[in-house]
């Protein structure tokens, strides 16, 4: 990483007057929040000299935070390339995995006993230039399995997020497991890793310290966790920030821009909100899936002729709630997804 | 010759039909249903919901979610019937501009023929899909006991959706109309209808030159199939609450799949004796765990939970008969109309009642669309024999000393037509009259319902009961009534010109048709393009799995290497095109696409 990579060409953050929502709406369309928008991507990568692969707006200009971190203290890279083209690769990539490798993906039941661990990205043998050629004190997610598999889990106590496991390292390439994956589900008895305990630590020290300080803290954590990859987390930090202040704008914006990103996600898993879905398990072997209500409730809407627009209309759910559980009802092969 | 469409459109469920040859025949919709829910919603985002999709989610987006909008059309704010429908409704009713009923959807408010006229709109579009033309004309049916504003205000509804409402019929001539009475024979019938959401008998007196009197009508508004899909919900939370602990009401998902359920159950206890209900997740514990439903019901179980409705329906059959002053035994045929009435109970209960077999000829969904297509035909080909008399549905009057109510023209009398009667002071040296217009059958005033009044003043004093005063009503073809009131000794004269109305002004409707026109553009482009992108994405798949072969096969040579070029430029100009959502530009990329697929099966032919 070279810091002179960096040189800003835009008024700093926190200079720049972001104080109507016809402001922050004309910048929303970016996948990164506004204020990141101008960031040169390639600012933590070896690929500097590929001037080809830069964002059209991604002029040189200089990564500004609100904290005093220092950028090469951030502990991860904003992928190289702009947020909606990464997603895109990344549910390419997805796709042709699963064609050339359906047997990656357990049948259900997923017994985790008599499954292999899910190969991680590199073993799978993918395209070299993506995901971005990650620093080798990095953990992928793809290797969580494996300490699970020796876990002797009962199979049906599985839960329907865990299976998220198998998949996000595939277009995330966080640093670390994302807080969900461990949080999760307690019964996945496997030793939090370094990074999570420090945050377990972060979280206690947090929770001592008072509200503004908390907030603070909040706002990094979901600062960082956007840098990451990690969406989900960085949602869920933005959401609790706007629970206590819903005109917290800087939350809004990050809220906004993990939803699209998130939602841009789960449609390319399925295929497009065009996609008709056909649930294909009989309903007794359905029961032995761990879902909740609201999957139940989505299955019960599914009648063979309706897309998965339609679907999302009539559910009465967020979207993007709704989404996640057809992503993963997909994975769980209890639906199939074809064209009209 | 235009075709003329037949509309039932019901309180729950609407229904159309077109005559085919000879033969009426009911259109289904897209899902292949023959009747469509009368159901309108407006999604979060701002999406129109009709019919099917919109039933599915009415309980979980249950304040925009518009249904049995039928029981408030052509009302007034102020009327009994809104009060009740207010107490029940899950959506915002308002009072509207002109005392009229209005529904709040979102953001926005709609007038109810607005909300019936989406529904109607849905039904003109699945005529013109089957007929593959457009459909300008139509035959809709109403209650035996709509009066004029409420049939004006269908007239309105049917207006806004494109649609010049020919005739508007009551359903219960509907229904003997499909049946083929009023050709040749007289008949005293019952037309026993019950619907999703309400139920209307009719007693109806036919004669051979199609003449169809309504001698009397009644029902229940608030009694019909969603009643008897509550009884099973009812059974179902309570088995769940002693098994559980859990209240399933509480939870909106859950009460929608149980609404669902309920319905299927019941239709399917018509032809079978028992049935499972099975939903596999209905609600989470909170404790990491979702509990299933699974129980069985049986046809008798169901009777003994409704037994108390029928019975409800069979008491306002007797009410009717003892209304039309007729006994069990006078009734010739009795037929069945609405879905609820292929229940094996509601059946028995018709036939102990009347000691014969109902007439079931029919299907009892379709029956009242199915005579409004007779109708609708007999209008346009002007066949004499079939062609219904316009009546008056209810009696007209004034308000006499003591609120009572006197009529002037009774209950159906063919119009156009003028009647006159001699009225009198009531209190000595009175120098004005006032004259109330009213529309009712009850001898009590206040229960009918007033169109409009007038002041006859100037009258010279004399004792009580000494002038003559004459009112004159009349009601031409266009059912718009005049009122008069003459002082016969000094022939002042005042009037009054009562026109049904269904709350909207002329302006109102015209934006209303604009609205609809706008939004009908809208929908059709968007499935303009839908086709194209369906037929695009189709056919890139297929050049794309001609790729290998063609390049096998020619890929060595220049004009191999190019024509593989041309081939991949204009998938990617396809894709490109139904990424810009450009109807036009797919269209185009189509054509380049089919002659790119001609080329390469030339290829392959001459490869293998």
């Amino acid at each position: 990483m070279s810091g002179d990579q960096r040189r800003p060409s835009q008024p700093l953050r926190g200079r720049v007057p972001l104080d109507t929502l016809e402001s922050l709406e004309s910048l929303r369309p970016s996948s990164l929040p506004p204020e990141l928008g101008d960031l040169d991507f390639k600012w933590d990568d070896d690929l500097a000299g590929s001037a080809g692969a830069r964002h059209p707006d991604q002029t040189t200009s200089k990564l500004e935070l609100d904290l005093d971190l220092d950028e090469g203290e951030r502990p991860t890279a904003v992928p190289a390339i702009p947020m909606d083209q990464f997603v895109a690769q990344a549910m390419a990539e997805v796709e042709r995995r699963e064609q050339a490798g359906a047997d990656l993906l357990p049948a259900q039941p997923f017994d985790m006993r008599s499954h292999p661990p899910v190969a991680s990205f590199g073993a799978a043998g993918g395209d070299s230039s993506f995901p971005p050629t990650l620093p080798s004190n990095r953990v992928l997610i793809a290797q969580i399995p494996s300490a699970i598999s020796s876990a002797h889990i009962d199979p049906l106590s599985v839960d329907l997020a865990e299976m998220d496991i198998v998949r996000p390292e595939i277009y995330l390439t966080p640093t670390e497991p994302p807080d969900d994956v461990l949080a999760q589900d307690q019964r996945l008895t496997i030793a939090p890793t370094e990074a999570a305990r420090a945050r377990q630590n972060e979280a206690l020290e947090a929770s001592m310290k008072p509200a503004a300080d908390r907030q603070d803290l909040s706002r990094a954590a979901m600062k960082d966790r956007y840098a990451m990859g990690d969406f989900t987390s960085a949602l869920e930090i933005a959401e609790t920030l706007l629970a206590s202040d819903s005109a917290d704008l800087e939350a809004q914006r990050y809220a906004t821009s993990c939803r699209d990103v998130l939602t841009q996600m789960y449609l390319s898993r399925l295929g497009g909100l065009d996609q008709i879905i056909n649930v294909v398990l009989p309903p007794e072997e359905l029961r032995w899936l761990n879902l909740d209500h609201r999957a139940g409730f989505l299955l019960s809407l599914v009648d063979g002729a309706s897309s998965i627009e339609e679907l999302l209309d009539i559910s009465g759910m967020p979207r993007l709630d709704a989404l996640k559980i057809l992503a993963t009802l997909r994975e769980q092969r209890a639906i199939l997804l074809g064209s009209r | 010759m235009e075709r003329v469409i037949g509309i039932d459109l019901g309180t729950t469920n609407s229904c159309v039909a077109v005559m085919e040859g000879d033969a009426p025949v009911v259109v289904p919709n897209r899902g292949g249903y023959k009747t469509t829910p009368s159901i309108v919603a407006v999604t979060e985002a701002g999406k129109r919901l009709v019919g099917h999709i919109a039933k599915r989610q009415a309980i979980t987006n249950a304040e925009n979610t518009v249904y049995a909008a039928k029981r408030l059309i052509g009302r007034k704010w102020t009327s009994p019937q809104v009060k009740n429908t207010l107490l029940a409704s899950s959506f915002a009713i308002v009072e509207g501009p002109h005392g009229d009923v209005r529904i709040r959807l979102r953001d926005k408010t709609f007038s109810v023929p607005e909300v019936s006229s989406m529904v109607l709109q849905e039904m003109k579009v699945i005529a013109e899909d089957y007929l593959g033309g457009p459909v300008t004309k139509a035959v809709v049916t109403v209650p035996a006991y709509f009066n004029d504003n409420q049939r004006q205000a269908t007239k309105d509804a049917g207006q806004i959706a494109g649609l010049d409402v020919i005739r508007i019929i009551n359903e219960p001539t509907a229904a003997s109309l499909a049946y083929g009475f009023g050709k040749g024979f007289d008949r005293t019938i019952v037309v026993y209808d019950l619907g999703g959401g309400t139920f209307d008998v009719s007693v109806l007196e036919i004669g051979s030159h199609g003449v169809f009197k309504v001698v009397a009508t009644t029902g229940d508004t608030f009694l019909g199939g969603e009643d008897f899909d509550a009884r099973i919900i009812d059974w179902l939370v309570k088995g769940f609450r002693e098994e559980h602990g859990i209240d399933l009401r509480q939870d909106r998902m859950a009460l929608q799949r149980l609404r669902d359920a309920a319905e299927k159950t019941k239709c399917e206890l018509s032809s079978v004796l028992e049935t499972e209900i099975n939903l596999p997740f209905i609600i989470s514990t909170g404790r990491n765990e979702a509990l299933h439903l699974q129980r069985s019901l049986t046809r008798t179980v169901l009777e003994d939970l409704t037994g108390d409705l029928i019975a409800r329906t069979v008491n306002i059959t007797q009410q009717a008969l003892a209304d039309a002053k007729l006994q069990v035994a006078e009734i010739e045929e009795t037929i069945l109309v609405g879905g609820m009435t292929r229940m094996p109970a509601v059946q028995r209960a018709v036939r102990q009642l009347f000691g014969k077999e109902p007439s079931k000829g029919v299907h009892p969904d379709e029956v009242v669309a199915l005579g409004a297509a007779i109708q609708g035909a007999a209008l346009v080909e002007d066949r004499h024999e079939m062609v219904l008399l316009d009546v008056t549905p209810h009696d007209l009057g004034i308000m006499t000393v003591g609120s009572h109510f006197e009529q002037l023209i009774p209950q159906n009398t063919t119009v156009p037509t003028s009647r006159a009667k001699t009225f009198t002071t009531s209190r000595d040296n009175q120098t004005a009259v006032k004259i109330l217009v009213m529309q009712g059958e009850s001898r009590k005033a206040e229960d009918n319902e007033m169109l409009g009044e007038f002041v006859l003043t100037g009258l010279k004093p004399a004792p009580k009961g000494e002038l003559e005063i004459e009112v004159t009503f009349a009601i031409n073809t266009d059912g718009i009534v005049s009122v008069s009131a003459k002082d016969m000794d000094t022939g002042l004269a005042q009037s009054i010109q009562v026109t049904a109305t269904s709350g909207l002004t002329a302006d109102e409707i015209r934006n209303m048709m604009h609205n609809a026109q706008e939004y009908m553009v809208e929908r059709r482009t968007d499935e303009a393009f839908e086709t194209e992108r369906q037929r695009a994405e189709t056919l890139i798949s297929e050049v794309e799995e001609m790729f290998p072969v063609v390049e096998r096969v020619v890929g060595a040579s220049d004009f191999g290497r190019d024509a593989l070029a041309k081939a991949r430029s204009v998938v990617e100009r396809a894709r490109q095109a139904v990424q810009r959502k450009e109807t036009q530009s797919v269209r185009e990329q189509v054509d380049m696409l089919e002659r790119t697929i001609r080329m390469f099966r030339g290829v392959v032919s001459r490869g293998n």
